[in-house]
């Protein structure tokens, strides 16, 4: 219902009262030479209003004189008459035009390059490739042959399994398939070389594959120096070179240490915020600046980021909670429970996803010194981890 | 002179038997076997409601009265009459006629 209304404003339609004593005969001969009447309305005995599309106003003529009835016109809706109203200004109508012609033409242009599926090439030789063979920001979609495009990248960037370009638009997606590397293992194994240390520690465990262990459960290893030798010594046999392989591991201490004073601040929030809204261009603040500079707040933000020519641009919500501060004095019992959580986390986020294998076997609680006002805690792990690398003999 | 005096008996014969009924009866009897609409088949409005807001009827008609609470409209068979309040209509076409408003009675009269 709604896109018809639409449809008949854009064509133009008259609201007309009429006038008369034979307003029914008038509907009826409107209705039997088919012309389009509706929203009929009986405003007072004798005075009908109603609507109808301009090009079969004309015809109402002769049907007015038949009848003796007065036709006014009331309102003129729709873009017909807006457009008869505005027909002198040509620059108006050029410059529709004109906007109509570059948005159309704004559309051949490729506007946006996303590189898809590429693990170990950087993006930038990507773009900097399809640069040089001809798909860039702002080059014209038509006389683009996307198969030349894939045959000179793929000779440039000898990584490139599989490659394909998908214009959506104005978007360009480029989807990269990248050879698959053999793994390390496989190199290693027909190379002759040693498995060296790449971290100190005491021993804990040394099993050996292939070669000969030079040191014990036990001893003290410094970085750098060969944990399992690629040789193999026999007492009737000349020693032969091999791959080394095998698995050592070794007890380290890693440290967590802090001062922590008695009394803190601490944030007492509020339930009241200010909200404001506010954009980023490439990486600058810019919001609505409202906030009374007596106050403590804390920002929350909330956007949205697109990228328009490599430039980002992105729609913040920023909302402010204000908070109060408040001092509180801890005992050293509450500061200790504290220490060892926050030295937990750290070795759990930090420290542990950069080892191998690695498990912990004791940990210690140590203060340091203690003060007037503050404390100072040290938390000591004992890891056991897996270290060595494999390098190859010269 | 007998040969017109048997054709004025005939024509007297013709009347008595009533022909034009018995015709349009037989007509009823063939369309109804034919599964049709049954606003074909009696030649005569078709009104659909939406509770007392909106009325549809159907079927070729003309507007006898149009006022803001008396609607009265000539249909194949019968004179249809509505009453209620701000009665508007909205479309009016060739065979179809939508009228809106707060309709309070619909009834009919003969012809």
């Amino acid at each position: 219902m709604e896109l018809e209304e639409g449809i008949k404003r854009i064509k133009g339609v008259v609201e007309v009262e009429i006038q008369g004593f034979f307003t029914e005969r008038f509907i009826n001969l409107c209705r039997i030479n088919n012309i389009k009447i509706w929203n009929i309305k009986n405003v007072v005995n004798g005075i009908v209003r109603f609507s109808i599309a301009i090009k079969d106003f004309k015809k109402i003529k002769p049907i007015s004189k038949k009848t003796k009835c007065k036709v006014k016109i009331i309102s003129k809706k729709g873009v017909y008459f807006k457009l008869f109203k505005y027909r002198k200004r040509s620059l108006a109508f050029i410059l529709i035009l004109l906007f109509l012609i570059l948005s159309t033409l704004s559309t051949t242009f490729i506007w946006n390059i996303e590189v898809v599926g590429n693990m170990y090439i950087p993006t930038e030789n990507i773009y900097s490739a399809l640069k040089d063979s001809g798909l860039y920001v702002g080059r014209n979609k038509i006389g683009l042959k996307t198969k030349k495009v894939i045959n000179e990248m793929r000779v440039e960037l000898t990584d490139i399994a599989w490659m394909g370009i998908e214009i959506d638009g104005t978007h360009a997606k480029v989807k990269v398939v990248e050879k698959t590397k053999l793994p390390e293992s496989a190199v290693n194994e027909n190379t002759i070389g040693d498995i060296v240390s790449d971290k100190s520690g005491v021993i804990e465990k040394i099993v050996v594959e292939n070669g000969t262990a030079i040191l014990e459960a036990g001893d003290y290893v410094e970085e750098g120096r060969i944990l399992i030798e690629g040789k193999i010594y026999s007492k009737f046999l000349e020693p032969k070179d091999v791959s080394a392989k095998g698995i050592v591991t070794v007890k380290r201490q890693y440290e967590y240490k802090k001062e922590y004073p008695y009394t803190v601040m601490e944030k007492e929030y509020n339930k009241k915020a200010k909200y404001s809204i506010g954009f980023t261009l490439n990486d600058k603040e810019n919001y609505i600046n409202y906030l009374d500079k007596s106050l403590k707040y804390d920002i929350i933000k909330n956007s949205k980021e697109i990228s328009i020519f490599n430039n980002k641009l992105s729609l913040t919500l920023y909302r402010f909670n204000i908070y109060n501060e408040k001092s509180i004095t801890r005992s050293d019992e509450e500061i200790e429970e504290l220490a060892k959580n926050e030295a937990q986390e750290y070795i759990e986020k930090t420290v542990l996803p950069d080892l191998r294998s690695p498990k912990i076997t004791n940990k210690e609680l140590i203060i340091d010194s203690k003060d007037e006002d503050k404390i100072c805690v040290r938390m000591v792990y004992d890891i056991v981890e897996e270290i060595g690398y494999f390098k190859e003999r010269v | 002179m007998i040969l017109k005096k048997k054709s004025k008996d005939g024509k007297k014969i013709f009347k008595k038997i009533d022909f034009k009924s018995k015709v349009s009866a037989a007509k009823e009897q063939f369309l109804e076997r034919l599964n049709l609409p049954d606003e074909l088949v009696y030649e005569c409005a078709k009104i659909t409601m939406i509770g007392n807001k909106q009325l549809l009827l159907e079927g070729n008609n003309n507007i006898v009265d149009y006022y803001d609470n008396y609607i009265k409209v000539q249909t194949k068979t019968l004179y249809l009459i509505l009453d209620g309040k701000n009665l508007k209509i909205d479309e009016i076409t060739d065979t179809e006629l939508l009228v809106s408003g707060d309709i309070s009675n619909v009834g009919y009269i003969n012809r």
